[in-house]
């Protein structure tokens, strides 16, 4: 068989699969996953397997709707095979299914583009003024985007405070555990005062700043009793925060 | 390329002297710009700003006219019309993007967040999803979010963001080209995915994460293949050739990608299978009138579907039949029940007592008008130059039912069923409408006044859509700290149902309204009681000034653990019928403050949370 020019490609995708894979099971911080990951789950399955069911050339935009809608078809089809399998829907199994299918269509596009004309690829023609502007226009597109999500889009508000108490108890005692997580747009002075009905039981003072949490653990009376947890803010006399424990004794 | 050669396929056409050359490199910048603006506009309106929504509306609907000015020009290449309808469709999916760019924020995505939040939980499908018990039983959307995930380390929302955006990029190229097949002009079909952009759905409702917006790019694929196999074959027929292989490879590809969109959503795969058998059928009466049709169905996709189908629904998702039923059996009732004077219809739009903008009501009723009374002229185009058809032919019947989806919206549980069939009455109503267009515009020097006037009627079409789709208060992003209704956006809450995970474990019973059991059921991942799938819904509970029997009841048998309340229910009325979803009573006043004060005088509950708007309770005993 003489090999022709076009032969590379599906070879090359089935290969590059494989090393997207071992990239996919490999340290979670690798630069290289998120581009690999794309591709394998996204592109190269479903190119590979367009190109094996449908070789000849059909024009770019009918070779985008093969591969991308065989591409999500692998995905959801594989994923209910995996599902019946022991290993079920992790890393190593999604990795490992995409390569293998990948691998295997690329081999049957090989073998059936072996005697075919070129592949449907884009005619990349010489910079123009209109490839410029389409350019600009893409980057302006994207800075949209990049704008919504890196500025951020709540506005900072009120600011607001979360005061938690979450009882739990052992054969030896009962014990709550309190928490403030301050999301006020400035550092604020709090306390916390712990009460029975009849008196208070211990006061904490503390400095929070934005995004901070404060936590303490408390023993509790093993007697039927409501224990009132209250958060106070600044010098306001007035509770800003107000929790119960109602104890079954 | 197999098939009927298409007529300017392929051409690069020379740009008219007579008109300022705005050739595709333009329009890519003035999408830019307009998406700029967009971001500008939303950003604008969480801030509270007055002036959010005409800069809004401005951006987009300029962008639409200058796409649609530019293609109904004559001297457009057909690597153009592909490029700017694509271009188009793309960045309207922006637009959903840029609405909610941090997470995902409209009522179904929360839904479907929880079906894939499970399977990444547990690594298999088939959990209980107490939002939506039906979406754990059609994970396809979920399958090809997480495979993504999984395999490139991101996480739920840009994966999500990146799949249903594949998809959208799928269904328009798709559209495109079928539209191309049944017309046989690169123009029409331009002009004719132009027209389906218009559907009230298109903007946000397919863009947005929800398993209805990945299986209709499928289903358009699978048609679109199937397509392509008919067309093979017409020209094998044509040529006297013999049929080669590549026919049967396309019926191949349209079989596994129709078998794919079975386990990703119910009603569009039922559709769809009646949509082709319908082709089919249509075919085989037209081949006895004229012998030989063209682009005439095929029996064995429909075949394929169907088997799928029935394996799926037998053996994975029994719930579908009783879930679909009771929403159509709703919907049609609730019809009859107007028809018959039993029922008063509904206030068209009015939402939450608040009725919409004059403008927004004067361009839904307009387009609907518009389309309505294209319609037959349409119709009458297609008999006379594409009787033959066998696929146009169907197409014109779906859009014949355009008119009856218009009447649904009358009926107060019909709006929802007319509302879901829009996308799918509109893949046959936009080929019809754009014979109407191309025949107006046939003329080959266009005056710049007409097609600005022709431009004008189709983005006035695409405005009227994009109103009617969405509930006009939630077309721009809303404020966090908006008086009255509770959003899902809400700081307060999210951190709440963060603070349930992270401290509560989860899977715990939580009673609460239905905005916020979104929140909690979904970022939570706790088991809200909701009327879709608790044993009782939670509104006893929280609707009245006194828990009574009925809110012990609904404790005792819900096996409820917690409660969480939003002092913001008692700050305005709701935007729907109630807060707590169906079977609640309307709420026509404002919920009393005693209703969620309650709590603190009941020796049963322990008050664990407090954030200001958001309490959480712990039933601490049994209930006496």
């Amino acid at each position: 068989m003489r090999f022709r020019r076009y032969n590379w490609l599906d070879p090359g995708v089935g290969l590059l699969a494989v090393v997207c894979a071992l990239v996919a099971i490999g340290p979670v911080s690798d630069p290289l996953r998120l581009p690999g990951g794309i591709l394998l789950a996204l592109v190269f399955p479903g190119l590979e397997a367009g190109r094996a069911v449908v070789p000849d050339q059909v024009g770019l935009a009918r070779r985008l709707v093969i591969s991308l809608a065989l591409g999500l078809a692998i995905d959801v089809l594989g994923g209910v095979l995996l599902n019946f399998t022991p290993a079920g829907l992790t890393t190593s199994s999604w990795a490992g299914l995409l390569a293998i299918l990948a691998v295997l269509a690329s081999a049957t596009a090989w073998w059936r583009h072996r005697r075919r004309a070129r592949p449907d690829l884009p005619t990349i023609t010489g910079p123009s003024r209109q490839m410029t502007l389409a350019a600009i226009g893409a980057s302006l597109m994207a800075l949209a985007v990049a704008a919504a999500v890196v500025g951020g889009r709540a506005p900072a508000g009120p600011g607001y405070a979360q005061l938690w108490t979450i009882p739990s108890s052992s054969s030896s005692a009962i014990v709550a555990d309190i928490g403030v997580h301050s999301l006020e747009p400035t550092t604020d002075h709090f306390s916390v005062v712990v009460r029975t009905s009849s008196r208070t039981v211990t006061r904490y003072a503390f400095e929070l700043a934005p995004g901070r949490t404060w936590t303490r653990r408390l023993d509790l009376p093993q007697t039927r009793a409501r224990i009132e947890v209250l958060l106070y803010r600044g010098s306001v006399s007035h509770p800003y925060r107000e929790l119960w424990l109602e104890l079954p004794g | 390329m197999p098939g009927a050669p298409l007529a300017s396929a392929g051409q690069r056409l020379p740009t008219g002297r007579w008109l300022p050359s705005f050739q595709a490199g333009e329009l890519t910048v003035a999408a830019g710009v307009c998406l700029c603006a967009i971001a500008v506009a939303d950003d604008a309106a969480v801030r509270g700003s007055s002036w959010s929504s005409i800069l809004f509306w401005v951006a987009l609907v300029g962008m639409f006219a200058v796409f649609a000015f530019r293609l109904l020009g004559n001297r457009v290449s057909r690597r153009e019309q592909v490029y700017l309808v694509v271009l188009l469709g793309v960045a309207l999916y922006l637009v959903k993007v840029l609405r909610s760019p941090e997470g995902f924020t409209f009522t179904d995505e929360f839904m479907q967040m929880r079906t894939a939040i499970d399977i990444l939980r547990t690594g298999h499908l088939f959990g209980f999803n107490p939002l939506l018990p039906i979406s754990a039983q059609y994970p396809g959307m979920q399958l090809a979010t997480i495979g993504l995930m999984e395999v490139s380390g991101l996480g739920l929302f840009p994966a999500g963001l990146a799949v249903i955006g594949v998809g959208h990029l799928l269904a328009i190229v798709c559209l495109f080209l079928i539209f191309e097949r049944v017309t046989g002009s690169p123009r029409l079909a331009a002009l004719a995915s132009l027209a389906y952009m218009a559907n009230p759905h298109y903007l946000y409702w397919d863009s947005q994460f929800s398993y209805e917006s990945f299986a209709l790019p499928l289903e358009l694929a699978a048609l679109l293949l199937a397509v392509e196999f008919t067309s093979a074959k017409d020209q094998t027929v044509r040529s006297g050739l013999r049929s080669g292989t590549t026919g049967l490879s396309w019926l191949l590809a349209a079989g596994l990608v129709f078998i794919a969109a079975v386990p990703s959503h119910h009603v569009s795969v039922y559709i769809f299978l009646g949509l082709l058998s319908g082709w089919w059928l249509i075919s085989w009466v037209l081949r006895r009138l004229w012998k030989r049709p063209t682009l005439g169905g095929t029996w064995a996709l429909p075949a394929v579907g169907a088997v799928a189908g029935l394996v799926w629904l037998r053996w994975v998702a029994p719930d579908t039949p009783h879930y679909l039923g009771s929403q159509l059996g709703n919907a049609v009732a609730s019809v009859l029940r107007v028809l018959t004077g039993g029922l008063a219809s509904r206030h068209l739009f009015v939402s939450g007592g608040v009725v919409a903008p004059l403008w927004q009501r004067l361009a839904g009723l307009g387009s609907a008008v518009l389309l309505v009374v294209t319609l037959p002229f349409g119709l009458v185009m297609a008999w006379r130059r594409h009787r033959r058809n066998a696929l146009m032919f169907t197409l014109a019947i779906a859009a014949v039912v355009y008119p009856a989806t218009l009447l649904l919206h009358l009926a107060p549980q019909g709006v929802e069923t007319g509302d879901r069939a829009v996308e799918f009455v509109f893949l046959g109503l936009a080929p019809v409408v754009a014979l109407v267009f191309g025949w107006l515009a046939r003329d080959g020097r266009l005056g710049i006044l007409r097609r600005s006037l022709m431009a004008g009627a189709l983005s006035g079409v695409f405005v009227g859509g994009a109103v009617l789709g969405w509930t006009f208060y939630l077309q721009l992003p809303v404020p966090p700290s908006a008086p009255g209704v509770p959003a899902v956006t809400n700081p307060q809450a999210l951190a709440a149902a963060n603070w349930m995970l992270a401290h509560l474990g989860p899977h715990q019973v939580v009673a609460t309204d239905g905005t916020d059991a979104l929140l909690v059921g979904s970022v939570g991942q706790q088991n809200p009681l909701t009327s879709a799938a608790g044993p009782v819904p939670a509104w006893p509970i929280l609707i009245y000034s006194q828990l009574g029997q009925l809110g012990d009841f609904t404790l005792q048998r819900g096996h409820v653990k917690f409660i969480e309340v939003n002092q913001r229910l008692t700050k305005g009325l709701p935007q729907g019928a109630n807060f707590f979803g169906q079977g609640a009573p309307t709420q026509t006043r404002v919920l009393p403050q005693a209703a969620l004060s309650k709590f603190a005088k009941l020796s049963f509950l322990s008050r664990i949370y407090d954030s200001g708007n958001i309490q959480i309770y712990e039933v601490t005993r049994a209930v006496p």
